[in-house]
């Protein structure tokens, strides 16, 4: 018998690869969805940075959410992101007069370039939903479009995903990528605990159920080991 | 591209100008699977740019389209070059198929096998496109994007025999350099067989400069992560989870 397993990318986040046969396939579009303050963003670029320390290039693009340099803010009070990989591993876009402006195949041109240009293993596109406003029935066309060239272009992509509290996640992107991972609220004992949950991952064998997790200052996101 | 991009461009460069020398045709080239795209195209960057070379590269593992896309960003002239695009027609991007590019010819699908024969053949399928006979001896090099690739559409039977049948062929032909780019953790069935057939091999890691022959005795040491010490590359490897990476 042959091996087929997949190539695969470690997440960068302390009980993530566990849950999903040690990393995200090599390549794959990845959807990470939750609403607000989940940690959307922070999951993005531990991704990005852990890919960073294993010589690899990350490209972050943001679109219409906030821009790099308060991404880089906010990123900056994580003690374990190296920032020497700044504009050097870990390289950071703004897209989002593109987005308001352009067309779906000028933004699908425009990520061509970036993604073939800086040949990059890592490609976060933080928020994809925003395109869906400017783009109207021209969206899921993108979507399928940017799903494969992105694969094509041998990345491993996270494609994150903004929802309203009553929306589990964007349909539209769910269906179009290989994987989904769900960053939800939920209260218990007067507190809200953040949750996180593997919908779908395509080619593995992944875990199912939610898994607590807490993000700290030293280490970001880490998957706690039990449910609670 | 920076000096250490530079630098190891300069030393692959001048390995493979020495193998042209000593009339090493089937080479090995062990590297990252995140590295696969850009040994690809420093290899053809070699043989097209550097030595004004006749080629053939064959896709498997994703369309014609990326390579010659990041040829044309790389100012990389592609007159010599003929694409043998095996995946566009199952890549859901049928679009390229119907572009009357001249160098490049679509086969039905990479479940086949045989390409040197198809490159011999007349009449590729490429919509209605009609393409002509390419002549063996007219070309100075094949490249294949992705060899492991065809695992996925390919019984191992049928992939052995198509490594034997190629490198032999390749040998045969003796006019043509053939590289052959490999990650070994997730194909050590692939790499026994090449290694039995191939006339060099050679470990390139872009990101931390390294290139270096595996000599013999080195050959079976390769298969075991464990045994890949410092004392054979040169460098620390990370273990890393799942797959490491050489």
């Amino acid at each position: 018998m042959m091996n087929n397993g997949f190539e695969r990318l470690c997440s960068g986040i302390e009980g993530v690869d566990s849950l999903i046969e040690g990393g995200f396939p090599y390549p794959s579009v990845i959807l990470v969805a939750g609403p607000a303050g989940t940690g959307k963003t922070t999951f993005t670029q531990q991704f990005l940075f852990e890919g960073a320390e294993n010589d690899e290039v990350g490209l972050y693009i943001t679109t219409l959410s906030e821009p790099p340099k308060w991404v880089m803010h906010y990123m900056s009070n994580f003690k374990h992101l190296n920032k020497e990989h700044i504009g050097k591993k870990v390289l950071f876009r703004d897209i989002g007069n593109l987005v308001r402006n352009a067309t779906a195949e000028e933004l699908l041109d425009y990520i061509d370039e970036e993604v073939a240009g800086t040949m990059a293993q890592r490609v976060v596109i933080d928020p994809i939903t925003v395109a869906k406003v400017f783009l109207g029935e021209a969206y899921r066309p993108f979507l399928f479009d940017l799903v494969n060239r992105l694969k094509n272009w041998r990345a491993v992509s996270i494609l994150t995903g903004e929802v309203s509290v009553t929306e589990t996640y964007p349909s539209e992107v769910a269906y179009a990528v290989d994987g989904v991972i769900l960053l939800t609220y939920q209260e218990a004992d007067g507190s809200r605990r953040k949750y996180i949950e593997v919908l779908k991952m395509r080619g593995t064998d992944h875990r199912t159920g939610k898994l607590s997790f807490a993000i700290t200052k030293n280490n970001g996101i880490v998957v706690l080991s039990g449910n609670f | 591209m920076n000096d250490k991009e530079a630098d190891i461009k300069n030393i692959i460069t001048r390995k493979l100008y020495s193998m042209e020398g000593f009339n090493q045709r089937k080479v090995l080239i062990i590297s990252k699977y995140t590295e696969r795209t850009r040994v690809n195209l420093l290899l053809l960057k070699f043989f097209l740019q550097e030595r004004g070379k006749r080629g053939v590269f064959i896709t498997i593992d994703r369309p014609h389209q990326y390579m010659s896309y990041l040829l044309k960003l790389h100012s990389v002239s592609q007159k010599n070059l003929i694409f043998l695009d095996t995946v566009s027609i199952i890549s859901g991007e049928s679009d390229f198929i119907y572009e009357q590019d001249n160098n490049v010819c679509f086969l039905n699908g990479p479940c086949k096998t045989d390409f040197l024969k198809d490159l011999a053949t007349k009449g590729y399928i490429a919509g209605d496109i009609p393409k002509q006979e390419i002549d063996l001896k007219n070309v100075d090099f094949i490249l294949i994007d992705d060899v492991a690739a065809l695992k996925k559409y390919n019984s191992y039977k049928d992939l052995e025999d198509f490594l034997v049948s190629y490198m032999s062929a390749i040998a045969n032909l003796k006019n043509i350099m053939a590289p052959i780019v490999l990650d070994v953790n997730k194909n050590k069935q692939l790499y026994k067989i090449i290694t039995n057939n191939c006339d060099k091999i050679l470990l390139v890691n872009l990101s931390k400069s390294l290139v270096k022959d595996i000599k013999s005795g080195e050959r079976s040491d390769i298969l075991s992560i464990q045994s890949l010490t410092p004392s054979i590359l040169g460098v620390m490897i990370r273990n890393a989870e799942p797959d490491g990476g050489v």
